[in-house]
């Protein structure tokens, strides 16, 4: 087994007196692509918010690279590589598409490798450089949700977490950032996947975790758990 | 004619430092959603601070506000982590209370060290004659200021990194959190700046006007007007519609008792939005 990159012991957390999960644990294999899965309202989302410190965790520790970070604020954490492109893009709406881009850069770890790694937006997303002056707020969802991933990519992830990486695009743009990640994979890029497209997310990633009711019922291989019945039946409508 | 003409130029210099006052204000509310009510008594402060130093230095009151823009910075960090770091998320009567109680403890030891008496900075730079009409050389000198130093700030906002995460974090907190960006620092520097300006207009108006402690309330309800007049969190376009406010009351100065001045300014204010109810350079949705 290689090393574990981000693991979850227990995790709590939840939003005011809502308590969303309910002892999460997992273990996110370096270098591999991992998936979260899992009904509306699970506790997908909330999970990564936690491991991020957006939302505060209740209880349960985040290590990462064996070292604790679960008091941690985001930016302290982004700072150490954990990087989260979250749902609904989260952009500077007022800012242009380089700025939003140059604001990925901006952590003292990621700051020297700014040049190459904008080249390498440009080079995925070659849309983004045509539109790098335009302001973020006036592109399409599909273009946002490029610049979404340009941004986190900038921040040199060692952990890169998705939230909802296809919502809302078209098939075909999908599965280009679907290609996308599979090179970012390649590079050696940790990479948490939480995506409603349960047959797409079965099939790009390594290890899979099913979320239900803030619990972890299933987890294993992605391969065996597209085979499981009460998968297929839950999640895959067959 | 010319004299009106005239008027409107002086209307205009007078309203880049209202500009200037107001793009405090503006910064402010724009990154962090507060409405900052110590405004007024930091423009008082910029006064007195200005008086202070040119009694101390007796050099050009126009180069006092590099030191005084510094002071600025350091009275508003202090004044952030008095008052504001802990309202920032708070309902946004906390911030207007806690704010205004600042505002009152400068104003109350403001009296009890200077009384409410009036003072001036008695210092002129020579005037420029057109004609018949000669432009007072202060305001010349404090316009020209005012300009330079919103330009500065602009030039910091869209060209630094420092002033980018500003920007970043007025946009959205949260996903500037997400860059790295520490946003409690940079809402604190957001502030810091905020006061600067504030105290640099209030220099400005003390080399053009005798003034009092009380002073900076007048000229915080012309930056809300302002403010909201250019869009709530525009700072450039708060230095425009401070210019275009001061254009107004040098255009009408000239046929009506300046009692009147504040009725028309206040009636354009609730034109304006009612017409433009997010400001006249505010952005078309939310």
């Amino acid at each position: 087994m290689t090393d574990v990159a981000l693991e979850l012991q227990n995790l709590e957390s939840g939003y005011g007196e809502v308590q969303v999960l309910w002892g999460i644990s997992l273990k996110v294999r370096a270098g591999k692509l991992t998936t979260i899965i899992g009904a509306n309202g699970a506790g997908k989302t909330t999970t990564l918010r936690t491991i991020m410190g957006s939302t505060r965790p209740w209880g349960g520790r985040i290590l990462l690279d064996g070292e604790d970070v679960t008091k941690l604020s985001p930016h302290a954490k982004a700072g150490r590589g954990m990087v989260l492109v979250p749902e609904g893009r989260q952009l500077f709406p007022d800012m242009s598409v380089a700025e939003n881009l140059e604001m990925g850069a901006y952590s003292r770890r990621a700051r020297p490798r700014q040049k190459e790694n904008l080249e390498r937006v440009y080079a995925a997303f070659p849309r983004l450089k045509e539109r790098s002056k335009q302001k973020a707020s006036t592109l399409s969802g599909g273009e946002q949700q490029m610049v979404a991933l340009g941004r986190g990519l900038m921040q040199e992830p060692v952990v890169l977490m998705i939230d909802e990486l296809s919502l809302g695009l078209a098939p075909v743009l999908a599965q280009q950032l679907f290609l996308t990640l599979k090179q970012l994979k390649e590079q050696g890029i940790t990479i948490i996947l939480v995506e409603q497209n349960v047959h797409l997310a079965l099939a790009v990633s390594d290890y899979t975790y099913v979320l239900a009711e803030g619990r972890v019922p299933i987890e294993g291989e992605s391969q065996q758990v597209a085979l499981m019945d009460e998968v297929r039946r839950a999640y895959l409508g067959l | 004619m010319s004299g009106i003409l005239a008027s409107m130029i002086d209307g205009l210099l007078i309203g880049s430092v209202y500009g200037l006052a107001a793009m405090g204000l503006s910064l402010i509310w724009g990154v962090m959603d507060v409405i900052n009510l110590t405004h007024g008594s930091m423009i008082a402060l910029g006064m007195f601070g200005m008086y202070l130093l040119f009694s101390a230095t007796a050099s050009n009151a126009y180069f006092l506000l590099a030191p005084l823009i510094v002071v600025g910075l350091v009275l508003g960090i202090i004044v952030y982590w008095l008052a504001v770091n802990w309202v920032v998320d708070r309902p946004i009567l906390m911030s207007l209370l806690s704010t205004f109680a600042v505002n009152m403890v400068v104003i109350g030891l403001g009296t009890a060290i200077w009384s409410t008496s009036p003072y001036n900075v008695n210092f002129s730079v020579p005037g420029i004659t057109v004609g018949e009409y000669t432009f007072t050389g202060n305001h010349i000198a404090a316009a020209s200021s005012a300009v330079v130093i919103a330009l500065l700030l602009e030039l910091f906002l869209r060209r630094t990194r420092a002033g980018k995460a500003i920007r970043a974090v007025a946009d959205n907190r949260a996903a500037a959190e997400l860059m790295g960006i520490s946003s409690t620092r940079v809402l604190m520097v957001a502030f810091a700046i905020g006061i600067a300006l504030a105290m640099a207009s209030g220099a400005l108006v003390s080399t053009l006007f005798p003034f009092t402690i009380l002073s900076g309330a007048g000229y915080q309800l012309k930056s809300f007007v302002v403010t909201v007049l250019a869009g709530l969190g525009k700072p450039f376009g708060a230095l425009i519609a401070g210019v275009l406010l001061g254009l107004l009351e040098g255009a009408v100065s000239p046929f009506i008792a300046v009692s009147w001045i504040p009725l028309i300014e206040f009636g354009l204010f609730v034109v304006v939005l009612i017409a433009f109810p997010r400001g006249i350079f505010g952005k078309a949705t939310a």
